[in-house]
């Protein structure tokens, strides 16, 4: 079973697609901001992708993307965001390798969601 | 007899020497005076503010180089220009405004500083300060008055604060974006339960729907909150024009106003400012709306004609008689109460910046017609 980690600051957000994602038969380790998703990311938990939301305060998604690369965590990551320039962003991300096409843009349709999931996982 | 004539050449001489005197004085006066002319005429010629020295009936001594410029008429011009005042501050609010100026001036000596918009010889429209104060001229009492361009300056607040209200917006549509997917997704997961009940079963999909027509909202918003960078963009028309139905379809709905498209599909794509196109589909709409305070219909076409793109905005309205019909691109000119009378003077700058035409047709008591004509690119 593919395990998804879910990060927003927003716990209802996190509850939300943790509750629609297990729905559809994955196992969800959540993480409510930047700290907690570090603090997993460091541990040994087995994770096959990560959903994390660019603008959180404190820790930002960037920030959580950047160290996900220092600790050579190579699982595929969808990026969700609030706002929909995400021009500033853009740069970074490009420098991490992710495109426009990694992109949700909230309110996110959760079967959008889970077309871009199956796709990263390569499953039908 | 000689000692007698002695005395009266000396006496003479002595008068010659007075003369010559005076002479010379006066020669130094007159040079001072000339020096002291040809000062104030370097400052009246090189300052960069307009200076004027002017009468109570609007006669000007005085009217540099400067001001010159800035309003594009000479002084000759702005002394036999009957109603100058009038020419060149066609805002009756200004005008009013000028003469407050002009009786404080007379009360007080000084007035305020007051911020005015003109109207230059070829049209330009400009933000002006003007400082004044009376001055004495040979027992007469007269205005001094100095003009100074803030156009750029305002320009520049404007720009300012609409990046401003831009990043506000954003901020607001990421706040609001959040309970939106909380909203949206908690209805998609209870739809997947098992729903004995229709109605809550249709209750649930009407709040998804609602929530993704929000998202479309917010995001049209965020694209026009932004401030125009002057930047050219490739459109198609239909969707640039459906964006700003979309801002107000519902607000006109409430007005028993229906919107018909007449859209023609895949007509070329053409390279326009969209955020400026919008403000004038946005004017455009609203005054339809309001010459139909009874309702009515508003119907959008959008063709090819010969070289142009060509967009009507029909509606079914009060129309305009010849008289309003002739003047309503000038400047301030307003048949609203609250009107600016800027809207469609915006507007036509807009569409001429863009190479385009906009024009009116209208017939009283059954409405009105504005087509906006753009031009193709040349390569296709």
């Amino acid at each position: 079973m593919y395990k998804i980690l879910v990060v927003d600051d927003e716990p209802q957000i996190v509850r939300v697609m943790q509750g629609f994602l297990i729905k559809m038969g994955f196992e969800v380790a959540e993480a409510t901001g930047g700290e907690e998703a570090i603090e997993l990311l460091r541990s040994d938990i087995k994770i096959d992708l990560m959903i994390v939301d660019l603008k959180m305060p404190k820790i930002s998604g960037i920030e959580v993307l950047s160290e996900m690369n220092k600790l050579n965590r190579k699982q595929p990551t969808i990026i969700l965001t609030g706002s929909i320039d995400t021009s500033k962003y853009l740069k970074e991300l490009k420098d991490f390798g992710y495109t426009i096409k990694d992109i949700l843009y909230k309110p996110v349709d959760l079967f959008a969601l889970l077309d871009l999931v199956k796709n990263k996982l390569q499953i039908a | 007899m000689a000692k007698e004539l002695d005395e009266k050449i000396k006496f003479l001489q002595g008068r010659i020497n007075k003369l010559e005197g005076k002479l010379l004085e006066r020669k130094q006066t007159e040079g001072a005076l000339r020096e002291s002319e040809s000062r104030l005429y370097t400052v009246l010629e090189t300052i960069q503010e307009g200076i004027t020295l002017s009468d109570e009936t609007g006669h000007f001594y005085i009217y540099n180089s400067a001001m010159e410029k800035l309003t594009g008429y000479s002084r000759e011009e702005a002394n036999t220009c009957p109603d100058f005042i009038k020419v060149l501050y066609p805002d009756p609010q200004d005008q009013q405004r000028a003469l407050q100026g002009i009786k404080e001036l007379l009360e007080r000596g000084t007035c305020r500083e007051v911020e005015m918009r003109i109207l230059t010889k070829d049209g330009q429209l400009k933000c002006i300060l003007i400082w004044s104060s009376l001055a004495l001229y040979k027992g007469r009492k007269i205005f001094l008055s100095a003009y100074r361009d803030i156009t750029e300056h305002k320009e520049m607040e404007k720009r300012e604060r609409l990046a401003q209200l831009g990043e506000l917006v954003a901020d607001m549509a990421h706040e609001v974006n959040n309970p939106l997917m909380i909203i949206s997704g908690n209805a998609q997961i209870s739809l997947m339960e098992e729903i004995q009940n229709e109605n809550v079963k249709e209750n649930l999909k009407i709040i998804f729907d609602e929530c993704r027509k929000a998202k479309d909202i917010i995001q049209r918003l965020l694209k026009f909150s932004r401030p125009s960078r002057g930047e050219l963009r490739e459109i198609d028309i239909n969707k640039s024009i459906e964006a700003v139905v979309g801002i107000v379809g519902h607000q006109f709905e409430l007005s028993s106003i229906e919107i018909i498209r007449d859209y023609t599909k895949d007509l070329p794509i053409i390279s326009v400012d969209e955020q400026q196109l919008a403000e004038v589909f946005m004017n455009l709409l609203n005054n339809s709306k309001e010459a139909m305070p009874k309702g009515g219909v508003i119907t959008i076409s959008t063709s090819l004609a010969g070289n142009f793109l060509k967009i009507d905005f029909k509606d079914t309205g009060c129309g305009m008689e010849n008289e309003v019909m002739g003047r309503i691109f000038e400047p301030f000119f307003t048949t609203k109460e609250k009107g600016t009378g800027l809207g469609l003077s915006v507007c036509c700058g807009i569409i001429r910046a863009h190479n385009g035409e906009l024009k009116f047709k209208s017939e009283l008591h059954k409405g009105t017609i504005a087509t906006i004509l753009l031009p193709l690119r040349k390569d296709g």
